[in-house]
């Protein structure tokens, strides 16, 4: 992102304990898709750091050769994010680890603190054990909350479950949650939502396709069929396009973002975002004269045409 | 701490504004924050005020007039109940280096074992093994805290069916419940006593059924692991607690802070009058002692009796009527029964031959007023050891 009142993305990622955290987040450490990611865990215990991608460590903080940084959240919550966002000029976005029994949207609301900026609820469940879950007499409603209140919902160990689990956990959770459900494994761009550079860099001025890169480590991973388009926007937008974009996003879209000026606020900077089934439109300060730009990521098989109409609609 | 208020020049410097998307940050008409901060999350949008507030908890000054405050309302045992992470030398040394003969009270420090962080609760219990090996007459280590659940009044206590009066969602789980009882056992099987914070009467049921599996595994006599807070236990609940050898630290003064809330709002009239049922903790036998959760009610064991005497809420009504206790039963809980509760019953706690000069000196006699003035008896100050103390503005 260009200069100016930039704000970390900070992702909020659930589950129960169990649901493949600790997996999820070491997969992010190791294939971050070209993004600097702060990872902020309770404990480095949570984590399985390769000796070989470390590059230093001092005290609560873990620098990765390939520009991570894993923190210990130890100290507590408000000093960490505030030693986070001292780094904010080493990092692009924020991942933060919620505790097993924790309530993942309400740590989300950390996010809209100075330096930072709500990127999205991701929440794991473990489709082999998570309706079980869901009936606990001591846990059953964290479980059911934690879902509930996910934008997206992803199902850890698809590879080991068979399809009549999967397709009655995704049963289950469309009655339980309106979050968007995807199987892992999954790219960190899909999680995560676009590289935030991908929205300066861009100077193309319609809609284009191109292939989301995510490290190729994992050839068996279907991240090379997940469709990514993104539109350069030129100058201030009517307010009405927004709704109207909103309403007419297609299915299969998982996570879109974009930087832009809106007609009623020419000179403040409007962040949209859509992760999974949540879109939020917000002001994040005056407008830097960077690019305007907007982003999406959708599933396999969406076809690309409804995704360049869609950002069409921006304008 | 749920709440915070700041004025307009602390908004204006920290950004807080109109676009500031926070939750918990109320707003006038034309949306402009109104300065009330909701919750953790938004205070911490008061940014440096917020962290140097929290901060200063953790100052020289702030023990010493910790000392201070006990002698003012005539306190001669303090507990530190798990703020203080003894595994960082930095704050055992803090804490060796200001108390000591002089200091106006003991300091019973219990270490937070909720901020581990990377370290095993086997390691942890190791170093409070030894650390307890630094204990001395004036301060007292080898206690460990743990908490399962959140408060009552805060929606955030774990409750059993039908769950809050006011119909929110049941409270937050602290520690998982399946795993409570693997971090309580290290603690246990090293021989320290486990005071643990379970406000519901569901996290309760948790407690009991992870004492009485350690206990299978690892017999351990008189143990007087303590359930902290305690309110909504139940009779049936007690009669297990003395059964496994445990104690309840209860929350009295909540009749008087929130017992209208509670009739009215949080749990209903039903369970309000039974509430820190200190009544139902003595007849089945279980060593009862009671607190003031300072800051969450100001510091002071006359008020704290006082409450559980007379269960007056603010409002003027008597809230579980059969709950009360007797003057004599409720100023041996706040002395006895806390020194049996930190396993200080032969040095502390009544005034005998071979134990601690350790006095409150009251301008009136607690058996002689009536038990509705219990709380306004004046205090002289105290005496620690045999070093008088007298209280701020006393004529010595």
């Amino acid at each position: 992102m260009s200069s100016g009142p930039d704000r970390l993305p900070l992702t909020v990622i659930g589950g129960y304990l169990g649901a493949g955290k600790t997996t999820l987040l070491n997969g992010i450490l190791a294939r971050p898709d070209g993004q600097r990611i702060a990872v902020l865990v309770n404990d480095f215990g949570d984590v399985d750091i390769d000796g070989r991608l470390l590059a230093s460590a001092a005290g609560d903080v873990l620098t990765l050769a390939n520009g991570c940084i894993c923190c210990s959240m130890a100290d507590g919550f408000a000093e960490t994010l505030e030693t986070v966002r001292g780094l904010a000029d080493r990092i692009d976005r924020v991942v933060v680890e919620v505790s097993g029994v924790g309530e993942p949207r309400r740590v989300a609301r950390w996010a809209h603190l100075p330096g930072f900026t709500p990127d999205g609820v991701v929440v794991l469940v473990d489709p082999l054990s998570v309706r079980e879950r869901a009936t606990d007499r001591y846990v059953g409603e964290t479980v059911i909350n934690q879902v509930a209140g996910a934008d997206l919902v992803v199902m850890s160990r698809s590879d080991l479950a068979d399809e009549a689990d999967l397709t009655g956990t995704e049963a289950w959770l469309s009655t339980t949650t309106d979050a968007t459900v995807l199987r892992a494994p999954l790219p960190t761009a899909v999680l995560l939502g676009p590289a935030p550079r991908n929205l300066s860099t861009r100077t193309d001025a319609e809609a284009e396709a191109d292939s989301i890169e995510d490290g190729a480590t994992t050839p068996a991973s279907p991240s090379h069929d997940h469709v990514s388009i993104s539109r350069h926007l030129d100058g201030p937008i009517p307010r009405s396009s927004i709704d109207t974009w909103i309403r007419a996003r297609p299915g299969g879209v998982v996570r879109a973002k974009g930087l832009v000026r809106v007609d009623d606020r020419p000179d403040d900077r409007t962040v949209l975002q859509v992760c999974g089934s949540t879109t939020t439109v917000t002001v994040d300060g005056p407008w830097d004269g960077g690019a305007e730009a907007v982003v999406a990521i959708a599933l396999p098989g969406t076809p690309r045409a409804a995704l360049v109409k869609w950002l069409n609609l921006l304008g | 701490m749920h709440l915070a208020t700041v004025n307009t020049a602390l908004m204006e410097a920290e950004g807080i504004t109109p676009d500031t998307a926070a939750e918990g940050v109320p707003r006038d008409a034309s949306g402009w924050p109104l300065g009330e901060l909701q919750e953790f999350p938004a205070m911490a949008l008061a940014g440096a005020a917020f962290r140097s507030f929290f901060g200063r908890q953790r100052s020289d000054e702030t023990i010493h007039l910790f000392g201070k405050s006990a002698r003012n309302v005539g306190i001669t045992t303090l507990t530190d109940l798990g703020s203080s992470n003894l595994l960082d030398e930095t704050i055992v040394r803090q804490w060796t280096g200001i108390v000591d003969h002089g200091f106006p009270s003991r300091v019973v420090m219990f270490h937070g074992a909720m901020q581990n962080g990377a370290v095993s609760d086997e390691t942890c219990a190791a170093a409070l093994v030894e650390l307890q090996k630094e204990s001395t007459d004036h301060l007292r280590f080898g206690y460990v805290k743990l908490l399962l659940d959140g408060s009552i009044q805060g929606g955030t206590a774990r409750l059993r069916w039908p769950g809050f009066h006011h119909g929110g969602p049941n409270g937050i789980w602290l520690i998982p419940p399946d795993q409570f009882a693997d971090r309580l056992a290290p603690y246990h099987r090293a021989g320290l006593q486990v005071h643990t914070h379970a406000n519901g009467d569901e996290a309760v049921d948790v407690l009991l059924d992870a004492v009485g599996e350690v206990q299978a595994v690892h017999p351990m006599p008189d143990h007087r692991h303590t359930v902290q807070h305690c309110q909504m236990t139940t009779p049936g609940q007690y009669q297990r607690m003395r059964a496994l050898g445990m104690c309840a630290n209860v929350f009295s003064n909540h009749a008087w802070f929130w017992g209208d809330q509670h009739i009215s709002i949080t749990v209903g009239p039903d369970r309000a009058a039974r509430m820190n049922a200190a009544r139902t903790a003595l007849d089945l036998g279980v060593p009862l002692s009671m607190h003031s959760d300072s800051p969450v009610t100001p510091l002071g064991s006359l008020h704290v009796a006082w409450a559980a005497v007379n269960r007056l809420t603010s409002s003027g009504v008597t809230v579980g009527p059969d709950e009360r206790i007797t003057v004599g039963e409720a100023l041996h809980a706040v002395t006895m029964g806390a020194a049996w509760q930190l396993r200080m019953e032969d040095e502390v706690g009544s005034i005998s031959p071979r134990k601690f000069a350790d006095l409150a000196i009251l301008e009136a006699d607690p058996f002689e007023v009536d038990p509705m003035e219990l709380r306004d008896i004046p205090v002289w100050g105290t005496m620690c050891g045999g070093v008088l103390h007298p209280a701020a503005g006393v004529d010595a």
